[in-house]
């Protein structure tokens, strides 16, 4: 497997640093910014999803992969994102009435 | 996890087994200070079905639910990866794992790093929203 053979120990350590300093905005948001819990959970969220980017290009060593590979991986987070979409639809909405035939 | 895999393709057989033995160390300190924040809740008769939890809404009694079983499931994630850890680092002292054969420290390596992901989600849901 010649697909790690590019990774090495230094960008370790500089993910490392960039995933710790994301986990410091991570904390200090809130306290920075008085918003909405709404807005606050989209900004968490997005966060989570750039760490996540990192981890999985180069902990999980995605970005070395086969394009094919990839594509893989990338359908099946599409996949389980729409799961969860439409569950977060049913959450914020549950508690609103809309009668959709009237 | 991955810098050990890094030093063990390099030939570097003890630097390996050196990072695998601070990710345990590390994990098992993640453990205790779950421990303890979980006593502090049990402490203040928070746990799932107390009577004090019972009494709040029904907002908080999810969110404690919830806060339990994921944190829970997490814990046992981490105790699952310890064990593999230890796996790993018997497998390499039984010349097992080498560097031209390292395909179960891969793994383990690329399980430790869906753990990681996990808390990546669950820590700003659970820890820091609350704060918003």
């Amino acid at each position: 497997m010649e697909h790690t053979q590019t990774l090495t120990e230094s960008v370790f350590i500089k993910v490392f640093f960039a995933l710790l300093a994301l986990t410091i905005i991570t904390i200090a948001q809130p306290y920075l910014m008085s918003t909405e819990v709404s807005q606050t959970v989209s900004i968490q969220l997005f966060i989570s999803v750039i760490k996540t980017v990192l981890i999985g290009a180069y902990y999980m060593h995605l970005k070395y992969e086969s394009p094919l590979f990839r594509y893989i991986v990338l359908v099946a987070v599409i996949t389980l994102s729409i799961f969860f979409i439409i569950t977060a639809f049913d959450a914020v909405y549950r508690n609103e009435t809309y009668d959709f035939f009237s | 996890m991955g810098m050990s895999l890094i030093n063990l393709k390099n030939g570097e057989i003890s630097k390996a087994k050196l990072k695998i033995y601070i990710t345990i160390i590390l994990s098992i300190l993640f453990l205790v200070i779950k421990y303890f924040e979980w006593m502090a809740e049990i402490h203040h008769g928070i746990y799932p079905d107390s009577e004090i939890l019972n009494a709040k809404s029904h907002g908080e009694i999810l969110f404690f639910g919830l806060y339990f079983t994921m944190t829970g499931l997490h814990g046992v994630h981490i105790i699952v990866g310890i064990a593999l850890m230890l796996w790993v680092l018997f497998l390499i002292n039984k010349k097992k794992i080498t560097s031209a054969n390292y395909l179960v420290l891969e793994n383990v390596a690329l399980y430790w790093d869906l753990v990681h992901l996990v808390w990546v989600f669950l820590f700003p849901l659970f820890y820091i929203i609350g704060r918003g």
